[in-house]
């Protein structure tokens, strides 16, 4: 080796070596960082209504037909993702519902049933026209429920004692097991329908109580009572109590779907085991 | 005896103690009367944060509301283009046939499309047969072999939802917003397709649409992805758990002088991750400018009314020349 390339050589290691810290301390610096912040890429949303859409090589976009099936899948998906109960907000509550006003010349034009939660308030025309939301009251939202004492009773007048009341409730399953789900994969979901039948003589108000035996899988499942085709009456965990289901006329039954989900989040460690519920149905009169 | 002069001196005195006695009655009372004020005047600052700070707070419920309901529309999206893939004529045969050349040229298309910035063809083995990413995106990999979603998929091809479902998994190291589904050739699953969005850049939409910073913490309570210049404090991993399995909100105050709402993260009806939506806590400003609005006002009142009573005093005292003359 001549002398004169030694300087060289030093200063290529040195080099080198500064290079291989650098990169060492930027993939530490990369492995410790957990916390992911956007792609100015990915996240600016850029609109083009004009320019034709192109391939990554510059040819012209074309679309092969879609298959009939994609309507049946599309219409499921939709279903599924219908906001189901307050619980789809992840506790969250949504922003009040107000009524839209629009006012031009101080005269209110176009006050009617439309509503929105967004905070709405402008001003056009140099202010001669105001539009804007009139927060309701909260309980304005809530449904009135159906007056129960419109119906009138018919006062007895014999004299003859009146007839022994009593409460008597059926179900279609009786004491056999409502749901049996074996190999339950996570995301699997298992329900069947029972039928509850006032067969007594006086009116009553049907509730439900749950429990679960002492099993770490009871925190994966859900249970969710809905009225076979109507509402969702009852969503979560396996144990609950004072469920209030209906309120049953003397004759008068109700059907519900009963479905039991395993969570997504289940993993290998929840395999072969077991959990068992028991549903008690109370009628109140 | 007493004379004329040491009676005049005696009422003298009397009248100056009784005039000495006033002022200090006095003193003491515009003491109390200026501490009553200066207290009145803190309670009126700190109650106008406690009002500044319920409405932050009822934005912050707001804003998680919505951001869980944007999150359906990203969540409806990213279904549109996996039924747009899975239901293209030729993409099963192709998929069957492990043609990347011929999905490539069904595939990206639709890709480019939808705006969805990655999108896999797999087989059932997890191979990668077709990636398509925006740029920008991260890099596509060879396998996605062990991927419990890509198994789930491929058995409930024939379950009430085809085997469509969207969750967040973590690939790469960054958690993500994951929609998958089977292929199916007949009644046989032949691959599947995964249409993916970084969780961070969903999070970076949906704080554009609710005004708000967002951040996804795991159920053990650490930061995931965030739109915060910084990174977020973690959460108590027991309250953490309880938010997840409870499915409340609480709100809490982190550097920076910021509130911050932390509650569920909800995709396909279920909790994936905690969201934590935050925004600058201006109450404290609030509270010193009404604090200082207030105290000017007494400083001013306190001036008028010595400027009056000196006033008054000066008007006696020229009275009372007059009177001796």
């Amino acid at each position: 080796m001549r002398p004169s390339s030694r300087p060289a050589l030093l200063g290529s290691a040195a080099l080198a070596l500064a290079l291989s810290l650098a990169l060492t301390t930027e993939a530490a610096a990369g492995s410790s960082r957990a916390v992911i912040h956007p792609s100015a890429a990915l996240s600016r949303v850029v609109l083009n209504y004009e320019a034709p859409l192109t391939l990554p090589d510059g040819a012209p976009v074309e679309l092969a037909p879609l298959e009939k099936a994609v309507i049946a899948a599309a219409t499921t998906d939709f279903a599924y993702l219908r906001y189901e109960s307050q619980d789809d907000l992840g506790g969250f509550e949504p922003a009040p519902i107000g009524r839209l006003i629009a006012t031009v010349g101080g005269r209110a034009v176009g006050k009617g049933p439309a509503s929105a939660q967004l905070p709405l308030i402008g001003k056009a025309g140099k202010g001669t026209t105001v539009f804007g939301l009139i927060p309701s009251s909260p309980t304005s939202t809530i449904p009135a429920r159906t007056p129960t004492t419109t119906v009138p009773k018919t006062v007895p007048t014999t004299t003859a004692p009146p007839a022994p009341l009593h409460i008597k409730m059926t179900n279609s399953h009786n004491a056999a097991p409502l749901i049996t789900a074996v190999n339950m994969a996570p995301g699997d979901t298992a329900s069947d329908t029972v039928v509850i039948a006032n067969a007594g003589t006086v009116p009553f108000t049907v509730t439900l109580q749950a429990t679960s035996s002492n099993s770490p899988l009871a925190s994966l499942l859900q249970l969710t009572i809905s009225v076979v085709g109507g509402s969702q009456l009852y969503t979560g965990p396996l144990s609950a109590s004072g469920v209030r289901i209906a309120r049953l006329g003397v004759g008068q039954s109700i059907e519900l779907d009963v479905a039991l989900h395993l969570r997504k989040r289940a993993g290998n460690e929840f395999q072969n085991q077991k959990v068992s519920m028991d549903l008690s149905w109370t009628g109140q009169g | 005896m007493i004379s004329d002069g040491e009676v005049a001196s005696d009422v003298r005195a009397a009248a100056s103690a009784r005039s000495r006695e006033l002022r200090r009655r006095r003193r003491r009372q515009v003491t109390l009367a200026a501490l009553l004020a200066t207290i009145a005047v803190l309670l009126a600052g700190a109650l106008a944060a406690d009002g500044v700070r319920a409405q932050i707070d009822a934005r912050l419920r707001a804003a998680g509301a919505g951001a869980n309901s944007g999150l359906v529309s990203v969540e409806s999206e990213q279904l549109s283009l996996l039924r747009a893939i899975t239901f293209t004529t030729g993409v099963s045969a192709a998929l069957s046939a492990h043609s990347s050349r011929q999905l490539d040229r069904l595939v990206t298309p639709l890709q480019v499309n939808s705006g969805v910035p990655m999108v896999d063809v797999v087989l059932p083995d997890g191979t990668v047969v077709l990636a398509v990413r925006s740029k920008g995106a991260p890099s596509p990999v060879a396998t996605r072999r062990g991927l419990q979603a890509l198994r789930r998929s491929l058995a409930g091809a024939h379950g009430n939802r085809g085997g469509r479902f969207t969750e967040v998994v973590t690939l790469q190291g960054a958690p993500t917003l994951l929609t998958i589904g089977p292929v199916v050739v007949g009644h046989k699953p032949v691959g599947a397709v995964l249409v993916m969005t970084p969780l961070a850049d969903v999070l970076a939409r949906l704080a554009t649409e609710v005004g708000a910073v967002l951040t996804s913490y795991s159920p053990e309570g650490l930061p995931l992805a965030t739109t915060a210049r910084g990174t977020p404090p973690p959460l108590v991993p027991i309250t953490a758990s309880q938010l997840f399995n409870n499915g409340k909100v609480i709100i809490r105050e982190t550097p920076g002088d910021t509130r911050e709402a932390v509650g569920r993260l909800m995709v396909d009806h279920e909790a994936e991750t905690l969201l934590g939506v935050a925004e600058p806590d201006d109450s404290l400003v609030t509270e010193l400018l009404v604090d200082l609005c207030g105290l000017i006002g007494l400083v001013l009142a306190a001036a008028l009314l010595a400027g009056a009573l000196l006033l008054k005093a000066r008007r006696q005292a020229g009275e009372d020349d007059g009177a001796s003359e």
